[in-house]
Order: structure tokens, then C-alpha cells, then sequence
């Protein structure tokens, strides 16, 4: 065997990967050719110094932070999926363990018809199906939810949100109409949609409209505690339409109180002013209120009109 | 592979994270260690470690169980490796004309540093060596650098990390080879 083979066995045997019949003829080698011998002790000194460089135990905060940004990727990644993607693992997942025809059909056919459910029918939130020239779009779905992941009976459940868009025309008296426009003036995220809301409503309603006590409670919510001043004002206007009542004369006094807007207070007096019981007097309560801000509202219109206010009422 | 083992996979390919995590938190620790002594750097590291386990997690339900489920995590980890950029140069490089600290407390060139009656293979045993023998790695073709990686530092068996790199164990003896005479070629150069 030629020298250059001994020295890939002197090699393997210091990295103890050679069989003993071969190890023992390398000794024999070693003896008898001082080249191979010197080769051997290089070697041995060379794989000495490689060993200082051997990087201790991974530590475990090492360890716990490739972890933890691990586990953050995963979630990323997770997150990240499209609704076709989480179904199509699902249902790879699945039926490639079972490999069951049976249940890959089931599952096609329930995927289709659901599918088909809310491609084409009317939907799950039925507004008012007598609704005339009522146009449904597309409907995006989304957030979808694997309920059971135990498919051996042929079942699959999961739920998802299915979002629809949905036009509706009609006058303001209909139900339905004002369910939205009340649910659209406290939970429309989108100010300008709300702000459009409310003067929808303040223009459409009279005297004569039968609004719901939920358009009233929304309209009311809305002027006291909508964080936009356009949104207030337009639903008091919208609240300025409809006839005398307590709880919108109690929400113009709350809002003569407590709005930091002056234009929204000076309208609240003068709506106050202009509105007035059945009974033709203004109760305690009011009374009450307009002292204190004939005396300490820091806007001149609203105290002089306050007092005023008192005056024609011969209480001051 | 163990019965709990098996079921843990079953679980992980049915899309159960918790399964999921429990298995490879079997494996992770070796991960990341081949991954450091691969690539020297813990950033990096972790970035390896990150994309096996994102490759894994990807691709567990192509799992057939026809090797161990350590060797295809592992092989998985060799590939990552191999096509692995890292995301900054930090290998120093050690100047032969970088002035460095003598005995003395007094300086002079590294070169000058080295005793010139030694060896290469005594060269090595000083104890600041380890900067050198980086960048006599990083000097390797990736396969070479990974299987002395894996062999030196990891003290895997030839006949393990040809099955970790799908190669047979010839190759894997050649690449080893080649690597150690460049490494001893590489760690020359700073004796002379």
C-alpha cells in the first residue's frame, strides 16, 4: 500500500473510524516507516489544536431565545396563511393519513356547498327579504376556525366570518333601513361615514317619521359621546326633528354640561330654548343647569342666553 | 424511533403545534449546536435554526418514516447550511502585519509572534488559534466545512453524517480529507 493510503488511514484511525483488521496493519506500518510515524504525530498535534476551537454545550438561554423567535416566525408564518391555504392543509393533512376517498369526497362536497351556500344565497343575516331592488355582491370570508379536527365519522366543522356586501334602498320609516343607520352612527369606525350618517338621518327625519327607540338611543349616544363635533351636532339636529321628549331635553342638558365644544353648547341652549314641554315650563333640573352656566360658563353667548333663558321664565 | 416518538409525528401531521414543539425540542439543541459550530456567529445561528424548523414544519407530513426522524431533521439542518448566506462579515481575519501585544508588554507583528522553529501542527496548539482556524474554514467549499464541522465539532460518525448529507460514505471521507489538508495547508501559512 502506497504512502499517501497510510496516511488516510492514520487519519480515519485518529478520528476512530477504522476497522480493526486495518488498524493493526497501520501499526504494523508505523513501525517500520519513520515517514508515517511523523505523519501520525503531526496529525495527532494538527486535531489536538482543532479540538480547542470545539464550541462548548449550546447554553440555554441560547437555546431559548433561537426558541422563542422560533415560536414568533411560526405565528407570523401561521397568520400569514390565506383562507385556501388553511383549508387546503387541512384537508391534505387529513386525508392523507386516512387515505380515504370516502372522506375526501365528503369533505369536496361539504367545501362545495358551502361555498355554493354563500356564493348564491341570500345570506345568513337576512335584512328584509321585501326589500325591492336589493343587490348583494360578493361576499369575502375570513377568520376561519377548524372546530373538530377529529374527522374519523366523515364530519368536518369549522365556522368563519363571511362578509357580504349589501346594498338596501328605502324610505326612512322602514325597520330595517334604521337598524342599520343606528348600528353605522355608534359602531362605524370610519368618522366620515358616521358624520354622513347622522345628517342622513337629520335630514330625513320629521315630526311624522316613525323612528325606533334605537335610532333615538343611537342618536343620543352619538351627540353625547362621539369623540368628532361635526358627528354631535349632526345627530342633535337629527334629535332637533323629532317631537319633545325627556330623554332628548336630559341629553341637550348633558351636553350643555359637559361639551367642550362651545358652537355645541351654544346650540344646545338654543335648542333648549326653542324646544319646549307639553306642560310649557322647564323642569328643576333645567333650572338648575342654566344657573350654573349663566354664572361660570366660560363662553359669553351661552351665559347671557342662559340667563336669559331663566329671565323668560321669570326665575332669576 | 420510540412509540411516543411516532405518535408525536402522527400529531404534527394532523397540525397539532403542541405535538409539534414537544417533538423538536428533542432535536433543537443539536440543531442550533451544529448550526453555531457551523457558521460561528449565535445571529446566524439562530437564523439557521430558525429555517430548519420552519422547513420542518412545512414538510412533516411528507414524512414516511423510512429513516430516523433525527436524521431528517439533521439533514434538514446540513441544508440549510450548505445554502446558507449569513447576513454580515464578522470573520477577523488575522493580519501577519497587525501589530499585536508581546510578552514583553511591548508590540510587534503577529508574524513576528509565532516562534519560527515550530511546526504547523504545534502552530495550532496556541491557545489564540481559534480566529485562525475560522477563517481556514470559512476558506473550505461548504460540504467540506460541514462534514469537518460536523465530524470535529460534533463528533458525528462518517456513516452518520453521509446519511445526514445523502451522500455515501467515500464522499464524505473525501471531503473530509480535502478539508484537513487545507485547513493544514491554511494554518501553515501563518507559521512561515
Amino acid at each position: 500500500m502506497e504512502h499517501y493510503k497510510y496516511k488516510e488511514l492514520i487519519q480515519l484511525a485518529l478520528l476512530d473510524e477504522l476497522a480493526d483488521n486495518e488498524l493493526d496493519k497501520l501499526h504494523k506500518h508505523l513501525i517500520e516507516c519513520n515517514e508515517c510515524q511523523l505523519e501520525y504525530d503531526n496529525l495527532t498535534k494538527f486535531y489536538s489544536g482543532i479540538n480547542q476551537k470545539k464550541i462548548d454545550d449550546v447554553d440555554d438561554d441560547f437555546l431559548s431565545e433561537a426558541r422563542q423567535q422560533f415560536k414568533d416566525r411560526l405565528n407570523f408564518e401561521l397568520s400569514s396563511q390565506s383562507f385556501i391555504q388553511k383549508l387546503t392543509d387541512f384537508s391534505r393533512r387529513n386525508f392523507r393519513i386516512h387515505r380515504s376517498p370516502i372522506l375526501a369526497g365528503a369533505f369536496s362536497l361539504v367545501v362545495g356547498i358551502s361555498i355554493g351556500y354563500f356564493a348564491f344565497s341570500s345570506g345568513k343575516y337576512s335584512i328584509n327579504n321585501s326589500f325591492q331592488n336589493n343587490n348583494e355582491g360578493n361576499q369575502r370570508i375570513t377568520n376561519v376556525r377548524i372546530l373538530n379536527k377529529d374527522t374519523s365519522n366523515g364530519q368536518i366543522e369549522f365556522s368563519f366570518d363571511a362578509i357580504k356586501e349589501i346594498t338596501l334602498k328605502g324610505e326612512i320609516n322602514n325597520p330595517a333601513i334604521q337598524k342599520i343607520l343606528a348600528e353605522a352612527l355608534v359602531n362605524e369606525s370610519n368618522p366620515g361615514t358616521r358624520i354622513q350618517t347622522a345628517s342622513l338621518l337629520s335630514n330625513q327625519i320629521t315630526d311624522n317619521s316613525k323612528i325606533s327607540p334605537k335610532v333615538k338611543t343611537s342618536l343620543i349616544t352619538a351627540m353625547k359621546y362621539d369623540n368628532n363635533p361635526a358627528v354631535r351636532m349632526e345627530a342633535m339636529k337629527a334629535l332637533l326633528n323629532l317631537p319633545y321628549s325627556n330623554d332628548v331635553n336630559e341629553a341637550l342638558l348633558f351636553v350643555l354640561q359637559h361639551d367642550k365644544n362651545s358652537g355645541m353648547r351654544v346650540t344646545a341652549i338654543n335648542a333648549l330654548a326653542s324646544i319646549k314641554p307639553v306642560t310649557g315650563s322647564i323642569n328643576q333640573e333645567t333650572i338648575k343647569v342654566l344657573n350654573q352656566k349663566a354664572k361660570d360658563d366660560i363662553n359669553q353667548y351661552v351665559r347671557i342666553r342662559a340667563a336669559s333663558l331663566l329671565k323668560e321664565e321669570n326665575i332669576q | 424511533m420510540t412509540t411516543e416518538e411516532n405518535n408525536l409525528i402522527i400529531a404534527a401531521q394532523n397540525g397539532d403545534k403542541a405535538s409539534f414543539e414537544r417533538l423538536i425540542y428533542c432535536y433543537d439543541k443539536k440543531v442550533l449546536a451544529i448550526a453555531y459550530s457551523y457558521i460561528n456567529n449565535r445571529e446566524d445561528a439562530k437564523d439557521i435554526y430558525q429555517e430548519v424548523f420552519i422547513r420542518v414544519f412545512k414538510s412533516i407530513e411528507k414524512f414516511q418514516f423510512k429513516s430516523e426522524f433525527s436524521t431528517w431533521i439533521y439533514r434538514i439542518t446540513a441544508n440549510v447550511c450548505l445554502t446558507y448566506r449569513a447576513r454580515r462579515k464578522k470573520y477577523s481575519y488575522a493580519s501577519l502585519d497587525e501589530y499585536v501585544e508581546d510578552e514583553d508588554g511591548g508590540e510587534k507583528p503577529f508574524s513576528e509572534n509565532i516562534p519560527s522553529d515550530l511546526n504547523t501542527d504545534q502552530v495550532i496548539l496556541n491557545s489564540d488559534i481559534k480566529s485562525n482556524i475560522d477563517a481556514g474554514l470559512n476558506k473550505l467549499s461548504p460540504q467540506q466545512k460541514l462534514v469537518f464541522t460536523l465530524k470535529h465539532f460534533q463528533e458525528l460518525k462518517l456513516k452518520e453524517i453521509a446519511a445526514i448529507m445523502n451522500c455515501t460514505e467515500g464522499t464524505i471521507k473525501n471531503y473530509l480529507f480535502m478539508a484537513t489538508q487545507r485547513m493544514r495547508e491554511h494554518l501553515k501559512d501563518f507559521a512561515a
